[in-house]
């Protein structure tokens, strides 16, 4: 009960309709968050107290199978600790007599308010603390206070015993024979025993008492320093505003401190990371290998940034090699691993690049046909293996597609039968609900695993991010020959639909750019893919999305991927600018198949730098 | 395709009709600017009509100007819109290629003595 932002709550009522308006006005609370679960017989209730953790109760009365003050009596004696709060009718008497018995409060249904419920809990919950501490307190008191005249009353006797062995030891009373100095000897060093110990009794159970109210404070810090920990450093707020594509994020941690998190990183509105981990471990010790997982993966991002000579973004790989190489050490030490999915969003080329160390892999959504696809890569997670390297797999996204990066505790999720939710359920789960909105969406999921979980607790964190990059606005396609006289149409094309978008999306410049960029493609389809065969054709395909148009030119010819070049080409020669204009007039190009089979050449030019 | 010649002194100043030159028409041109390469040791190409020029339009002024200077003539060009401008800067052909915004201008570039050449410091 320390952690003042999620209160555990159960609720004993038989009365369906009192426990629906009871859940809506818990949910109403302002400023603290209520987990309510609820059985209605007392018998379900004594048995729940008795295996879950509960901060509170709220209980009626009036059950099937209890009436009356005693029903409280019963559950309150099942655990004295945990404070209670009773429901009813408005009867002063009765609401005496269990304040009496140790009831918190006593609550009139008909007349209780979100506001004055939230007081009541509050300070009940902030009374029962401090009766509680004092209990302890006192308890402790006695015991020592107990001890302290117990050896009060032993060490008078005690002391004549030493004191006058010591003066018959001593011959002052009389000479002794070897005999009776040596019995006396050993009745003196039994006197002198018997007061060390109880010294050391009485020493240590004020030592004992020290520590445990140290414990007992420096248990309160730490869970405040968890949940601090929780919501400053493992819980990123997915961005709102990057162009194009949506976020849904979910985590709902299963104690209160997770070993799950994930990270967003904007890249100047053209690449989006989104790395989502499992420490292996609960608790803190989880949750500061997390935080500390995040800090090097992020510092292993900036320094390849840093040293990169040409400013070029590094790979998805190359961040997860770099930072593994300074966790893994820490990582074996401490007997961890961490799984984890490290996936980049490119806008520029359309495709999610991933690597996936041990996690769960990407799942896909494909709009147009509405099937689910599982990405897996094959890297071990990190802190198995020093020096290890990774793989990085690339997928192509349709505009209406998801991406679901998510973590075990959703697919291992058990129902009361010990059934798990499994990745079927999760699939069935997404392909119905895809279709929402990305933050209505991950709500879906979590409302499915804890309907089928038939609880409000889960063993494990809980957690995913989808990822929905938005729809084209608007769209538009045309036919060429494979003639190189039909290169006009297809600028003219590009043009006249770079103009009719509805906001002004290029400027000239940038839609000369682009018409230079699908020249230079439309050219080297015509010569080299169909070698200048005049009766081929030439599908091109115009999309505006928020912030960029593309445009992909589909062909049957001869598949070619250029390797781009380096420098630009000497100028010497008076051909080979074509690849070169492609790369510099455009930001995005990708060479790919096509679901039929086609060669594609797609071209992304944004709206701004 | 009508490339229209006027003579200023020694120099001949040809204007491409061309609004779009691209791999299409690039054969075109060079067939009917042959002559021209022929006839004239100086030469100006104004290219005010031009809107657009992708890589073979670029290789085929090229040519142009290395037939010139092959036999120790000289060819510069005018009338650069913003766009074609900007492709050959991205290509650096501006380093090779004496640009001057007016037809005027390049005709006095010749007569004047040559800077130190772009045409050099490939």
């Amino acid at each position: 009960m320390k952690n003042k932002s999620t209160i555990r709550a159960l609720l004993v009522e038989d009365d369906d309709a009192d426990a629906l308006l009871l859940r809506q006005l818990v949910a109403e609370i302002p400023g603290i968050k209520i987990d309510l679960a609820h059985v209605g017989r007392l018998a379900d209730a004594i048995a729940r107290l008795a295996e879950r953790q509960f901060d509170i109760v709220l209980l009626d009365l009036g059950l099937p199978d209890s009436k009356g003050v005693q029903t409280f009596v019963r559950l309150h004696n099942v655990d004295l600790g945990i404070p209670v709060w009773v429901l009813g009718k408005r009867d002063e008497t009765l609401a005496l007599e269990l304040m009496s018995r140790g009831a918190q409060d006593y609550l009139i249904k008909s007349e209780i308010d979100p506001a004055s419920l939230q007081r009541s809990i509050l300070y009940g919950i902030e009374r029962h603390r401090t009766a509680d501490k004092r209990r302890m307190e006192s308890s402790d008191r006695a015991k020592s206070d107990f001890l302290a005249d117990l050896s009060h009353q032993l060490r008078t006797p005690l002391n004549s015993v030493i004191g006058f062995s010591e003066l018959l030891v001593d011959e002052k009373v009389g000479a002794l024979n070897p005999e009776q100095r040596e019995y006396l000897n050993d009745i003196l060093a039994s006197g002198r025993h018997l007061l060390d110990l109880m010294i050391d009794v009485v020493d240590l159970t004020a030592r004992e008492r020290a520590a445990r109210i140290e414990v007992a404070q420096a248990r309160e810090r730490e869970d405040e320093i968890s949940s601090r920990i929780q919501q400053t450093m493992l819980i990123d707020q997915p961005p709102e505003d990057f162009p194009g594509v949506r976020i849904g994020a979910l985590s709902v941690p299963s104690q209160r401190i997770d070993g799950d998190f994930y990270i967003f990183i904007n890249h100047r509105n053209r690449s989006l990371d989104v790395i989502v981990g499992d420490v292996m471990g609960k608790g803190t010790p989880a949750a500061l290998l997390a935080a500390a997982t995040k800090s090097h993966f992020l510092k292993a991002l900036s320094d390849l940034m840093a040293g990169s000579k040409d400013k070029q973004l590094p790979e998805p790989k190359e961040v997860a090699m770099s930072a593994h190489a300074t966790v893994v050490r820490h990582l074996i030490d401490l007997e961890s691993f961490v799984t984890l999915c490290y996936a980049r969003l490119n806008m520029n080329t359309r495709t999610l690049d991933f690597v996936d160390c041990g996690h769960t892999g990407v799942l896909q959504w494909h709009a147009e046909t509405g099937l689910c696809e599982t990405h897996h890569g094959s890297d071990l997670p990190m802190g198995i293996r020093e020096g290890e390297t990774y793989d990085q797999r690339s997928v192509a996204f349709e505009s209406g597609d998801l991406f679901l990066l998510y973590s075990d505790g959703i697919t291992e999720a058990r129902n009361p039968g010990g059934e798990m939710f499994g990745t079927q359920r999760l699939e069935d789960c997404i392909r119905s609900n895809a279709q929402l909105e990305a933050g209505a969406f991950v709500e879906a999921i979590r409302s499915a695993v804890f309907r089928f979980a038939e609880s409000d607790r889960l063993s494990d964190d809980l957690t995913c991010v989808a990822i929905k990059p938005a729809p084209a606005v608007v769209r538009a396609h045309m036919e060429i020959n494979s003639e190189l006289k039909q290169l006009r149409c297809a600028r003219a094309f590009v043009r006249e639909f770079c103009r009719q978008c509805p906001e002004p999306l290029l400027d000239e410049d940038r839609m000369g750019a682009l018409e230079l960029a699908v020249t230079e493609a439309a050219s080297n389809i015509i010569i080299h893919a169909y070698d200048r065969c005049a009766n081929q054709r030439i599908y091109v395909e115009a999309e505006a999305f928020p912030g960029c148009v593309s445009i992909t030119l589909h062909h049957t010819g001869k598949p070619f991927e250029p390797s781009p070049p380096s420098s630009l080409p000497h100028a010497s020669r008076e051909s080979g600018f074509g690849i070169y204009l492609i790369d510099h007039n455009v930001d995005g190009v990708r060479y790919y198949r096509d679901k039929i089979g086609r060669s594609c050449i797609a071209l992304v030019k944004y709206c701004k730098p | 395709m009508d490339i229209t010649v006027e003579k200023a002194d020694d120099v001949a100043v040809a204007l491409l009709p061309l609004e779009e030159l691209d791999a299409s028409n690039v054969d075109e041109l060079k067939r009917e600017i042959a002559p021209l390469l022929q006839s004239s040791d100086k030469l100006v190409i104004d290219l005010a009509r031009l809107r657009f020029v992708d890589s073979s339009g670029l290789g085929a002024l090229l040519s142009c100007l290395r037939q010139l200077t092959a036999k120790g003539g000289d060819m510069k060009l005018c009338g650069m819109s913003k766009q074609v401008r900007a492709v050959f800067e991205l290509v650096r052909l501006h380093r090779i290629f004496e640009i001057f915004p007016t037809p005027e201008e390049a005709v006095r570039a010749f007569r004047a003595p040559a800077p130190p050449s772009a045409a050099q410091a490939s």
